[in-house]
C-alpha cells in the first residue's frame, strides 16, 4: 500500500454485516487506514467492478484488493473469483478468500482460479480477530498493481 | 409344501410296500407252484414207471409161461432157459413194482395188486409143478394139468388185471401231467399279474414323483425369486439408510457452519462490548463520580455488577454453544471422509484399539481380551478403528467400582453379515436410556466422567454409513454389551449407495 499515486481500496464482499464490521474493526486495529468498501452480495460487487453488462466499473482507475467470502446469498465466491480473473480490469487485483469453508477441493479450486491467499475464518472469535489483524499487517506491506 | 412332501413320502412308501408285497407274493407263489409242478411231474413219472414195470412184470410172466410151454412140448433143456429166467426175475420185479406203488400218493386209484400177486404166485406154482413133472418124465401128468385150463384162467385173470392196472396208471399219469400244466399256468398267471401290478405301481409312483418334483422345482423357483426380491429390498434399504445418513451428515455440516456465522458475531461483539465496558468501567472508577446520587448509583451498579455478570453468562453460553457446534462439525467432518473398502484383519485392528486404552486398562487392572478369532471383513479401516476405539474407550470409562473390570470382544459371521460384540461388566445402561445414549449430546447415568456425549452418536453414524447397525444390551446393573453388525463386504454397500 505504498503506492503514492492512488491509495489502495479494500473491497470486502461479505454477506454477514456483523462479520464485515468485525473484520473492518480488526483491520483498523492493525493500523490500516485504507478505504474499505463493503458489498453484501456478489451482484452489487460485480456491478461495482465491471458495471452493467461489463461495460465498465464505477471507478476503473482505482487500485484495489479484494476480500472475498465464499458463501454468498446470490452466487458463490468462486463465481465472483472467476469473473474477476476473467475481466481485464480486475484480473491483476489480489484476491484474498476469507471464509468458513475448509474443504480441500474448494481451496484447491480457488488457487487454481487465481486466488492469491486463502484464509479460513477461525472458529472462535479471538483467533478470528487475531487472524484479521495479522492479515491487516500483511496488507500493509504487500504491493498491489495499478489498475489498467 | 410340507404336507405335499410328506404325502409324497407316504404314497411312495406305500407304493414300495405294495411292490415289495407283490414281489414277495410272486416269489412265494413261484416257489410254491414250482415245488407243486415238480412234485406233480415226479408223480406222473412214477405212475409211468409203475405202468412200465407192470408191463415188464407181465412180459416176464408171459415169458415164464411160454418157456414152460416150450419145455413141455420139446422136453429139451434149452427151452427151459426163458422159464428159468422169468422164474428168477418175476418176484424181485413184483417187489420193485410194489415199492413203486407204495411210493405213489394216496389219491392214486390203482386196483389192489394183491390178487394179481396171488395169481402170479399160483401161476408159477403151476408152472413149477408141470416143469417138475416133465423133468421127472411125467409129461403126461403135466400136460393134463395144462389142459385142465386152470393155468389159462390165471393168465387171463392176470392179463385183465394188468390191462386195468395200466389204464388206471396211465389215467393217473395223464391227470398229474394236466395238473402240473395247470400249476405251471397258474404260476405264469400269478407272475404276470404280480409283474403287471409292480409295473403299474412303479408307473404311478414315478408319475407322482415327477409331479412332486415339478412342484418342488416350481416352489424352488418361487423361493429364489422371493429371495432375490428380499435381497433387492435389503439392498434398497441399505442404500436408503446410507443416503439418509449422508443427508444427515450434509445437514449437520450445513447447520453447524450456518450456526457458526452468527455465533462468531455474538462472540465478536461480546468481546467488543467487553472492551468498551472496560473503558467505561475504568472511566467510572477513576472519574469523579458521585456513586450515591440517584443518577449514578444504578449506572455504577450496572457497569460494575449487572453488565459484567450478563457478559459472563453470554460468554459461557457462547462457549457451550461453540462446543456443541464443534461436536456436530467434527461428527459431520468424520462422516465426510471418503470410505475405502479393503480387507481388514479385525483381530489386529481391535488389538490396536486395545493398545490405545492399554495404560488405563493396566492401571485399573482390567482383564480385557479378544475371545477367539474375530472374523475379518472388507471394510473401511479408519471408520472401524474409530468405532472400536470408542466402544473400548466407553467400556474402560464406565467400569463399575464394585468389581474387577472385565472386557471381552468377540465376533461371528452369518449370512453375509459379521457381528462383533464388545462386552463389559461395568455399570450398565438402564433400559430407558438405551436409545438415548446413541443421540448426540446425550449421556446416561451418573455424570462423573468427562465427555461431550458424542462418542456413541459418532459410532452409530459411522456404523450406519458402513451399511450396518449398532445395538446395546444391558440390564442396567451388571454390564453392557454393544453389538456391531456389518455387511461382510463394504464394496457392496458402496455400490448400492452409488446406484
Amino acid at each position: 500500500m505504498t503506492k503514492a499515486s492512488r491509495p489502495v481500496s479494500i473491497i470486502m464482499i461479505e454477506d454477514d454485516e456483523g462479520h464485515a464490521r468485525l473484520i473492518e474493526k480488526n483491520i483498523r486495529r492493525a493500523g490500516l487506514s485504507n478505504e474499505i468498501i463493503s458489498f453484501a452480495n456478489g451482484t452489487s460487487a460485480l456491478r461495482y467492478f465491471h458495471g452493467e453488462n461489463e461495460k465498465g466499473g464505477e471507478d476503473p482507475g482505482r487500485p484495489c484488493l479484494v476480500l472475498l467470502d465464499l458463501n454468498l446469498p446470490d452466487m458463490t465466491g468462486v463465481d465472483i473469483l472467476e469473473k474477476l480473473k476473467a475481466n481485464e480490469a480486475t484480473r491483476r487485483a489480489p484476491v484474498i478468500i476469507l471464509t468458513t469453508t475448509d474443504d480441500k477441493r474448494e481451496i484447491q479450486r480457488c488457487y487454481d482460479l487465481g486466488a492469491n491467499v486463502y484464509i479460513t475464518k477461525p472458529l472462535n472469535y479471538e483467533n478470528f480477530a487475531n487472524a484479521v489483524r495479522q492479515l491487516g499487517l500483511f496488507l500493509a506491506v504487500i504491493q498491489v498493481p495499478d489498475a489498467e | 409344501m410340507k404336507a405335499g412332501q410328506s404325502g409324497l413320502l407316504r404314497s411312495n412308501l406305500l407304493g414300495a410296500a405294495v411292490s415289495a408285497f407283490f414281489l414277495m407274493a410272486i416269489a412265494i407263489a413261484s416257489f410254491y407252484f414250482s415245488e407243486r409242478t415238480s412234485r406233480l411231474d415226479l408223480e406222473a413219472f412214477s405212475a409211468g414207471e409203475a405202468d412200465r414195470q407192470m408191463a415188464e412184470v407181465f412180459s416176464t410172466f408171459l415169458q415164464g409161461e411160454s418157456g414152460q410151454r416150450g419145455y413141455l412140448l420139446t422136453q429139451q433143456q434149452p427151452y427151459l432157459a426163458p422159464y428159468e429166467n422169468a422164474r428168477t426175475a418175476i418176484f424181485p420185479l413184483l417187489d420193485q413194482l410194489k415199492t413203486r406203488i407204495a411210493a405213489l400218493p394216496p389219491d392214486v386209484r390203482l386196483p389192489s395188486i394183491d390178487p394179481f400177486q396171488e395169481a402170479v404166485r399160483a401161476k408159477f406154482e403151476e408152472l413149477d409143478r408141470t416143469v417138475s413133472l416133465t423133468r421127472a418124465n411125467r409129461a403126461d401128468e403135466a400136460m393134463a394139468i395144462v389142459r385142465a385150463d386152470s393155468g389159462r384162467g390165471l393168465t387171463e385173470k392176470a392179463r385183465a388185471f394188468v390191462a386195468a392196472f395200466r389204464t388206471a396208471a396211465n389215467e393217473f399219469r395223464a391227470e398229474r401231467i394236466a395238473q402240473a400244466r395247470r400249476s405251471a399256468d397258474d404260476l405264469e398267471l400269478v407272475t404276470t399279474i404280480g409283474g403287471v401290478a409292480v409295473l403299474l405301481i412303479s408307473i404311478v409312483a414315478m408319475g407322482r414323483i415327477r409331479r412332486y418334483t415339478t412342484e418342488i422345482e416350481g416352489a424352488r423357483l418361487a423361493l429364489s425369486s422371493v429371495n432375490m426380491e428380499l435381497e433387492r429390498r435389503v439392498a434398497t434399504r441399505t442404500r436408503d439408510l446410507v443416503r439418509a445418513n449422508d443427508e444427515l451428515q450434509r445437514y449437520a455440516y450445513i447447520v453447524s457452519h450456518d450456526l457458526r456465522a452468527p455465533l462468531v458475531n455474538i462472540m465478536g461483539f461480546t468481546s467488543e462490548l467487553e472492551q468498551s465496558m472496560a473503558s467505561v468501567g475504568a472511566a467510572v472508577a477513576q472519574g469523579d463520580v458521585d456513586r450515591t446520587s440517584s443518577l449514578w448509583a444504578p449506572a455504577v451498579e450496572a457497569i460494575e455488577g449487572d453488565i459484567p455478570e450478563a457478559l459472563k453468562f453470554i460468554k459461557s453460553s457462547i462457549n457451550r454453544m461453540d462446543g456443541l457446534i464443534n461436536a456436530i462439525l467434527t461428527l459431520s467432518r468424520l462422516g465426510r471422509l471418503p470410505l475405502s473398502a479393503e480387507p481388514v484383519d479385525m483381530n489386529a485392528l481391535v488389538d490396536g484399539c486395545l493398545g490405545v486404552v492399554r495404560h488405563r486398562v493396566e492401571s485399573l487392572d482390567v482383564d480385557a481380551v479378544i475371545e477367539g478369532t474375530l472374523p475379518p471383513l472388507i471394510g473401511d479401516r479408519n471408520s472401524l478403528q474409530q468405532v472400536f476405539a470408542n466402544l473400548l474407550d466407553n467400556a474402560v470409562k464406565y467400569l463399575s467400582a464394585d468389581r474387577a473390570g472385565r472386557i471381552r470382544v468377540r465376533g461371528r459371521r452369518a449370512a453375509g453379515l459379521v457381528t462383533y460384540e464388545v462386552e463389559d461388566n461395568g455399570r450398565g445402561v438402564s433400559v430407558s436410556d438405551q436409545e438415548r445414549i446413541f443421540e448426540l449430546f446425550r449421556r446416561a447415568g451418573v455424570q462423573d466422567r468427562p465427555g461431550e456425549g458424542i462418542g456413541l452418536a459418532h459410532v452409530r453414524s459411522l456404523v450406519r454409513r458402513l451399511g450396518g447397525d449398532v445395538t446395546v444390551f444391558s440390564d442396567g446393573r451388571s454390564g453392557t454389551t454393544f453389538r456391531v453388525t456389518l455387511p461382510e463386504n463394504l464394496s457392496h454397500t458402496l455400490q448400492a449407495s452409488e446406484q
